[in-house]
């Protein structure tokens, strides 16, 4: 039996319901990422796990034990919040004590805990400062410590880091993950983040609409999609319907949808040669966009729009490609992705 | 200095008036804590909306003070104000017998103008208390006495000593209301400070009148 196993559950805020017969299951020490689009019922779920949230259906157990009825504050599991969640009366030292102080854990312990943890986000120079003296990344490292040093059986994460920075965002998303080795602490990190998940978790669960759509492993959720809403979310894919598809590409299918992923699209304004599968002719440049180490092209043929991501190397500068300009795209066979639902 | 302090601590008038003001004060003070620390706290728990729009209105509502605020309760509590008819219509002797001039009334315009001021001072120290916080502390093993005892009342203590000291300054330093209601029929001791204001305004006036009309007469005098 996995360490985690959420079955069944079901919530519902009046007449909306947000989770629907929603199952996971996640192995002992694993760091898990349940990721989706706003609303999608994420955060109900996580809450419901911390019994910050009750459940209408179903069953939580953690560690065999089945903790759906339990209090919150006996069920031993850590959450680090979106907002900054720090206890304004407290310095750094003494919102990290906190847990420890409360189970009347010996003084020199919570001393020794406190430091280790401490040194663990890397904030012991930041200690005995309070929390108007300290960053967005800093309070959240602080509720991170104080979250651990209890040694929860599960640590839940609420986009803890969907207020930061892009560079302090990845920093963090560089500690949990090795705070996340040491310790050992099965987790549960949510995010909308399609990047941040691919980072940093061992499995990946994408939920829309109360449901779970897909779980798998980073690599298998980004390279086989099996609806279209994963391809669009996770993988910025280009899915084109089936009659869209046969007109444009001249071939049958026997599926719904196609997904096609941006950067694996090869973009020329020479003639493609009849060995080509998969190819679209005189499509119209519309729009450029420069994203860092990316151009993104965005063309049009008739009703079809597809995104073409190119690595940004000069090389496309080179072959002058230019707004309105006419292209050929070129499609490898075993990159297109046939989905069924 | 010190010689003025002793003839006014010595005063029996003014030591009354003192008293009388401290007493009233205080008591619309605490009342006004009172129901401005409940309504601050469940202001707190609101939608973001509603909260943006109530504090908007206590705002507006806090600046409501003076003559203005006094003559209102003039005539909704005075000798022939609306409620006080409605009582005596409604056969409610206890309640017409009501004087808004007597420290009763006093107390009550206090009260109500000082009620918005306090939700406005306390809510903000109840929103770094809010929902997430209390969460993170019964995660982290805290029952609801443990909450409050470690963190929600030290978190509110600066703000409720603050609020006390505020409400209760602005009580006894109320002139304008005070003077509007009680007159000088009242032993107030801002409206007594009041009189002798203007009592040494009229004759520092008078003086510079004088010594106006003094110069005039000299230089009329030198020309003839």
């Amino acid at each position: 039996m996995s360490y985690l196993v959420i079955k069944d559950v079901e919530k519902s805020f009046g007449d909306l319901k947000v989770l629907k017969k929603t199952s996971l299951s996640i192995e002992k020490g694993q760091l898990v990422t349940l990721i989706g689009p706003s609303g999608s019922g994420k955060s109900t779920l996580l809450k419901s796990i911390a019994g910050l949230e009750s459940i209408d259906h179903g069953s939580i157990i953690v560690d065999g034990e089945n903790i759906t009825n339990k209090e919150t504050r006996n069920r031993n599991v850590g959450m680090v919040f979106q907002k900054y969640v720090l206890f304004p009366n407290m310095n750094v030292y003494d919102n990290i004590a906190f847990g420890l102080k409360l189970r009347k854990t010996n003084k020199n312990d919570i001393d020794k805990k406190v430091r280790e943890a401490l040194g663990l986000v890397e904030l012991k120079d930041k200690m005995y400062s309070y929390t108007n003296e300290l960053s967005g990344g800093q309070m959240q490292r602080v509720a991170l410590a104080r979250s651990i040093i209890l040694q929860p059986k599960i640590l839940l994460f609420d986009e803890p880091l969907s207020v930061l920075d892009r560079e302090i965002r990845r920093n963090l998303q560089m500690q949990i993950k090795k705070i996340h080795r040491e310790l050992d602490i099965t987790s549960l990190f949510v995010t909308h983040n399609q990047e941040e998940a691919m980072i940093i978790s061992d499995k990946v669960y994408v939920m829309n609409n109360g449901m779970i759509e897909q779980s798998g492993i980073p690599k298998e959720i980004y390279y086989s999609p099996k609806t279209s809403f994963v391809a669009r979310f996770i993988g910025n894919y280009n899915v084109l319907s089936k009659a869209v598809f046969e007109q444009h590409f001249k071939k049958n299918i026997n599926t719904k949808e196609v997904a096609i992923r941006r950067e694996v699209i090869q973009m020329t304004k020479e003639e493609l040669g009849d060995d080509v599968e998969y190819n679209l002719e005189d499509c119209e440049i519309i729009d450029i966009s420069l994203i860092g180490n990316v151009i993104r092209y965005e063309t049009r043929k008739d009703n079809l729009t597809m995104n073409v991501d190119v690595i940004n190397n000069d090389i496309y500068d080179t072959y002058d490609i230019r707004l309105g300009d006419k292209v050929n795209l070129f499609v490898p066979k075993k990159q297109c992705i046939f989905l069924t639902a | 200095m010190l010689e003025n302090y002793k003839t006014a601590l010595m005063n029996m008038y003014y030591l009354k008036a003192i008293g009388s003001s401290i007493r009233a004060s205080l008591i619309s003070s605490l009342i006004v804590f009172v129901i401005a620390l409940v309504c601050a706290y469940y202001i707190s728990k609101l939608d973001e909306k509603i909260q943006d729009s109530i504090i908007t209105i206590l705002n507006m509502r806090s600046n409501y003070i003076g003559v203005p605020l006094a003559f209102k309760y003039i005539l909704l509590l005075g000798n022939t104000g609306m409620f006080i008819l409605l009582f005596k219509y409604f056969g409610l002797n206890e309640l017409s017998n009501f004087n808004i001039y007597l420290w009763i009334g006093l107390i009550i315009t206090y009260v109500c103008f000082q009620i918005p001021l306090a939700i406005i001072t306390l809510y903000s120290p109840f929103l770094s208390i809010n929902k997430e916080v209390r969460q993170a502390a019964m995660l982290l093993g805290a029952n609801s006495f443990q909450f409050w005892a470690k963190i929600g009342i030290p978190v509110l203590f600066p703000s409720i000593v603050g609020t006390l000291s505020i409400l209760f300054v602005s009580a006894i330093g109320s002139y304008a209301t005070a003077y509007a209601l009680a007159g000088r029929s009242k032993g107030i001791v801002i409206v007594r400070i009041g009189s002798l204001v203007v009592i040494l305004g009229v004759a520092m006036v008078s003086m510079m009148i004088n010594e106006k009309l003094s110069k005039y007469k000299s230089t009329k005098i030198r020309v003839e």
